[in-house]
């Protein structure tokens, strides 16, 4: 059983009377990969501030590797590296003293280990080199390895792929899940791009309007678009063919112009074409077409959204 | 407690890693080569006695013996038989005034053991001592109306004035209680009434009791007694006029006018007579208080109206009524009663200053002793002296014994000053100007006398030591690197204090605006120990900035003026003598300096946890800081402002600095940078009620701080 890293229960958070987070739930388990997806302004950032201490909590409980936030919070921050918002950190003082600056915040933390994460994040070069001469790329990198000098538990990141070129945004990929695989650390992290995520995370919440509609592990997802492939044949006698495949081969199916959609999987293509041939239908293209994951995002949300709304 | 430590460790390092530090520094070591230019001390003028070319001890041995000479033995004298005179004159009317109070509390214990006896033998008994004692209480009083050996007095105590041919009824005359007095004697010494019946008398509607009271109370307060007695004939003769006015020209039978006229020439007297005494109350040489300068003026300008309306021939009735119209107008005769109501009800009772007298008597006593003996001992060495080579130990014992004759006239002057003033706060000093009150002080002076009692005590004088720090004045006759250090700190301590206003509004709001304290938030710290080691950062960054500036004004005024080791005598808390190096002194300075820049740096503290934006934090914080020095210059010596903080600090006038601020403050732009620091000290005030003005100030500014960053989301 793998041990239960961030565990949020019920957690509310209301500014004045407008209700930003709203009895939210989840665990991430050690070297599991959460990934927070919602439109801007969803709640991932104040879910994240209140994991990290810096917002009250309204109403709930987090726990970080058994301990309260905030009644714990000297200890429970021990555990956790965090990135929120823009890694805004000394514009004068190079990348090396900033690393140093937040080294010493924490007990043992040697220069090797501050050399070593500047190598890890690909910075080692440009350490001596004042941060206002950093592209946003590099900052960001550096608000990594800022996040992870005292060796984490948990990993909280706030956006941390925008801003990054498509290559930079691959090795950060690959480096965070070998930071999950390799050193078993739970990373919480936050995007309001699905694709990116898709790639990253293993487990995926889907949050807007402050309520976390959905906890879906990948491969359920995954599962979701496999599920939801249809065959399009275009053929000379739709109607014909429609009927061939309800009746004859027990597959589900509609008739979209001169073309049939067939709810079916891959490994059904030979059998469809040879009995359609059988009866003489011409074929005039057979392609499979699959639902995006933006389409499965959107309904998620529609459903959840538009079910809430019946109840009210 | 180590990891807050540890925090500001960092905090600190992160202070002293910013360019704008090196500016900083910069602008420091500017600021004091600028208070060098500005700089510009007046000379102390030298005390010492120098005989114009002479140029042997024996010459100047002669020469102070020769009555002749200016600066000689005799003038000396003079001054101290002068003081000796004024000092004697107090404590003469203080022990009389305490013997008649003793006198009045016998009579009445005896007569309240008369009226409890039950026993009417025994009852009898004390009718003898009660006699002896009314006569004593008699006697006394009149000793005291007397006191011959002070000519000058007397003229007050025996004011004489006629009061015509229709005195008021209730005339409230010395001389009406005085005769009560009389009687009241007679009565006890007549066989023929019982001891039952003195009782009686004395209590009864006769009023003897009053009549004895206020003898007692006129003995004690004659000044104030007298102008009172003055104030209700004149109102008592005004009313008969008035009532003579409206009856018309015939009442009874009995022509008016005639009674009109009288009424008119008594009236017009009475008011010469009170004018004259409130005169005298001012123009003798024993300082009174009656009233204070405003109404002083007031009562003064309306007497002469009406003494002028009354001078107006009348004959007919219109006449009399247009005089009696315009003394109505002038609202002369409501102003002196409530006068005359306002002093009493001030708490200012007769008994009340007796207490003040005995322990006043003691003091004047000691200091004169003292005179005698350090007369002796400086005269005993100018004969040791007389034959030295140089004239040098003659002159500083010669300048001792002009030194001592000042400090005794100063000392006497200083103690009858606060002793009439006992029950006014320092609000006196503007209330009794020309009253012998200008530029008085009560803190200024008690430091003053504890000074001059220092003197006395130890046969030692100014001329022993420097003069405590003064921003436009030398210690000394020379000009020392402390005399520049006091002036350049100041002037560095403005400079210090803004600059660790902006650093905490970076550390703290500026940190917020850009989202570094995110970073810094997220880390395993309780958010009280992140603000502490901010605020302890910020705490160490002003030590380092303060001793950077001392070590380079010391350094600087150390080549220029050259160093001194002779002692200052402060006084502490305006109580206690301290003889201390000025260097040590010049620390404890810096000290109170520190305490000052402190309380900016919480200030700043709690505007920078409530404001949003840095630029808005800087803003606030620098106008507070303004309006407060424009306050202190405003109303840097106004009761009220002694709540605020700015009078609470710049706690170095604790330490013997008050004579500073009357008087001493220079021109230019050098005086307006002093004026933002120079408050006055009102007589409420030291320096635990400073301490704890400003701490109370200090600890709501941080509780505040405290609880809002804790409370805050980022």
């Amino acid at each position: 059983m793998e041990k239960v890293i961030l565990d949020v229960s019920n957690v509310t958070k209301t500014f004045g009377n407008r209700v930003a987070v709203n009895n939210v739930s989840f665990t991430i388990k050690e070297g599991e990969i959460f990934g927070f997806l919602g439109p801007n302004g969803a709640g991932k950032t104040t879910t994240m501030k209140m994991i990290c201490g810096l917002t009250s909590i309204t109403k709930g409980q987090i726990r970080i590797c058994n301990y309260d936030m905030p009644k714990d919070s000297e200890k429970a921050l021990q555990f956790v590296g965090a990135l929120i918002e823009n890694p805004l950190m000394y514009p004068n003082m190079t990348g090396l003293d900033n690393l140093k600056y937040y080294a010493s915040l924490y007990k043992n933390i040697s220069k090797d280990d501050i050399i070593k994460y500047a190598r890890v994040v690909g910075l080692e070069q440009r350490l001596k080199d004042k941060l206002k001469t950093y592209s946003l790329g590099m900052k960001q990198r550096l608000g990594i390895a800022q996040a992870l000098l005292h060796s984490p538990k948990l990993l909280v990141l706030d956006e941390p792929l925008s801003g990054l070129d498509p290559n930079g945004v691959k090795e950060m990929r690959d480096f965070l899940k070998t930071l999950a695989r390799e050193y078993k650390i739970a990373i919480l992290i936050s995007s309001h791009m699905l694709s990116d995520m898709e790639q990253i995370c293993d487990t995926i919440g889907i949050i807007n309007n402050g309520q976390l509609l959905e906890i879906r592990s990948i491969t359920s997802l995954r599962e979701s678009i496999e599920g939801a492939k249809r065959i399009q044949i275009r053929v000379d006698y739709p109607n014909f063919a429609g009927k061939i495949l309800v009746n004859e081969l027990q597959i589900k199916a509609d008739i979209a112009g001169n073309r049939v959609l067939a709810y079916t999987t891959e490994d059904k293509i030979t059998e469809i074409t040879q009995r359609l041939l059988n009866y003489g239908i011409s074929i005039f293209g057979i392609e499979i077409v699959s639902k995006s994951l933006e389409q499965i995002f959107l309904e998620i949300i529609n459903n959840k959204t538009r079910g809430k709304t019946n109840i009210v | 407690m180590t990891s807050t430590f540890k925090l500001t460790g960092t905090e600190f390092k992160k202070i002293f890693k910013r360019p704008s530090i090196f500016i900083m520094a910069i602008i420091l070591v500017v600021t004091i080569f600028v208070s060098i230019s500005i700089f510009n001390p007046s000379v102390l003028p030298s005390t010492t006695v120098n005989y114009e070319n002479l140029t042997n001890s024996t010459q100047y041995y002669s020469t102070f013996l020769d009555p002749l000479s200016a600066d000689s033995k005799i003038e000396y004298d003079n001054r101290i038989a002068k003081t000796n005179e004024t000092l004697q004159y107090y404590i003469a009317l203080n022990t009389n005034k305490t013997i008649l109070f003793d006198d009045y509390t016998n009579v009445i214990n005896i007569l309240d053991k008369m009226n409890k006896e039950s026993s009417l033998t025994v009852k009898e008994t004390y009718r003898q001592s009660l006699n002896t004692a009314l006569i004593e209480f008699r006697d006394d009083y009149l000793n005291l109306e007397a006191m011959v050996d002070f000519p000058e007095l007397t003229k007050l105590t025996k004011v004489k004035f006629d009061m015509g041919q229709y005195p008021a009824d209730n005339y409230y005359s010395k001389l009406t209680y005085f005769n009560k007095l009389n009687t009241f004697i007679s009565y006890v010494q007549d066989n023929k009434k019982t001891s039952q019946d003195i009782v009686e008398i004395f209590n009864g509607p006769e009023n003897y009791k009053g009549a004895f009271e206020e003898t007692m109370n006129h003995g004690i307060d004659f000044v104030y007694t007298t102008f009172k007695s003055l104030t209700h004939s004149i109102s008592d003769l005004f009313q008969y006029y008035q009532t003579a006015i409206d009856n018309g020209l015939n009442y009874q039978g009995q022509n008016q006018l005639q009674l009109m006229k009288i009424l008119k020439e008594d009236l017009s007297e009475i008011l010469v007579a009170t004018n004259d005494y409130l005169k005298l109350t001012i123009t003798n040489p024993y300082p009174i208080i009656l009233m204070n300068s405003e109404d002083y003026l007031t009562v003064q300008r309306l007497l002469t109206d009406c003494i002028d309306y009354l001078k107006q021939d009348a004959t007919t009735l219109s006449q009399h009524e247009t005089i009696k119209d315009d003394i109505n107008k002038s609202l002369l005769i409501p102003l002196l009663s409530d006068l005359t109501y306002k002093k009493y009800a001030n708490n200012i009772t007769p008994i009340h200053q007796i207490h003040i007298n005995t322990a006043m008597t003691d003091k004047l006593t000691a200091y004169q002793d003292n005179v005698k003996n350090n007369q002796k001992a400086i005269i005993e060495n100018i004969n040791n002296l007389k034959n030295d080579e140089s004239t040098k130990n003659i002159a500083k014992e010669i300048t001792n014994y002009k030194l001592l004759s000042e400090t005794y006239s100063e000392i006497v002057n200083d103690e009858i000053l606060l002793y009439l003033t006992a029950d006014y706060d320092n609000s006196v000093y503007t209330k009794f100007q020309g009253y012998g009150f200008d530029k008085f002080n009560k803190y200024e002076s008690k430091e003053r006398i504890v000074t001059n009692k220092y003197y006395l005590e130890n046969n030692k004088y100014e001329n022993s030591y420097l003069k405590n720090f003064a921003y436009n004045q030398n210690s000394g006759e020379k000009t020392n690197v402390f005399d520049f250090m006091y002036f350049t700190m100041e002037l560095c301590t403005i400079v210090i204090i803004v600059f660790a206003m902006m650093l905490v509004c970076n550390l703290i709001t500026g940190e917020t605006e850009s989202g570094t304290i995110k970073l810094l938030l997220v880390r395993p710290y309780k958010r009280s120990k992140i603000i502490t080691a901010k605020l302890f950062a910020a705490i160490f960054f002003v030590l380092t900035f303060v001793l950077f500036s001392s070590l380079i004004s010391f350094v600087g005024g150390y080549f220029v003026y050259g160093y001194t080791s002779t002692p200052i005598l402060a006084v502490l808390n305006s109580s206690t003598p301290i003889e201390i190096s000025p260097l040590a002194l010049m620390i404890i300075n810096i000290l109170t300096l520190i305490f000052d820049i402190l309380f900016f740096v919480i200030l700043a503290l709690m505007i920078s946890v409530l404001c949003k934006n840095y630029a808005g934090a800087i803003t606030t914080s620098l106008v507070i800081l303004i309006v407060n020095f424009a306050l202190n210059i405003l109303f840097g010596r106004a009761f009220w402002y002694s709540l605020f903080p700015g009078m609470n600090l710049h706690l170095f006038k604790y330490f013997g600095n008050a004579f500073v601020f009357e008087g001493s403050v220079g021109s230019g732009l050098a005086g307006l940078i002093q004026q933002l620091f120079i408050t006055g000290i009102e007589s409420s005030m030291n320096i635990w009620f400073s301490i704890l003005i400003s701490g109370a100030y200090s600890l709501v500014f941080l509780a505040i701080s405290y609880a809002v960053f804790q409370k805050r989301d980022f």
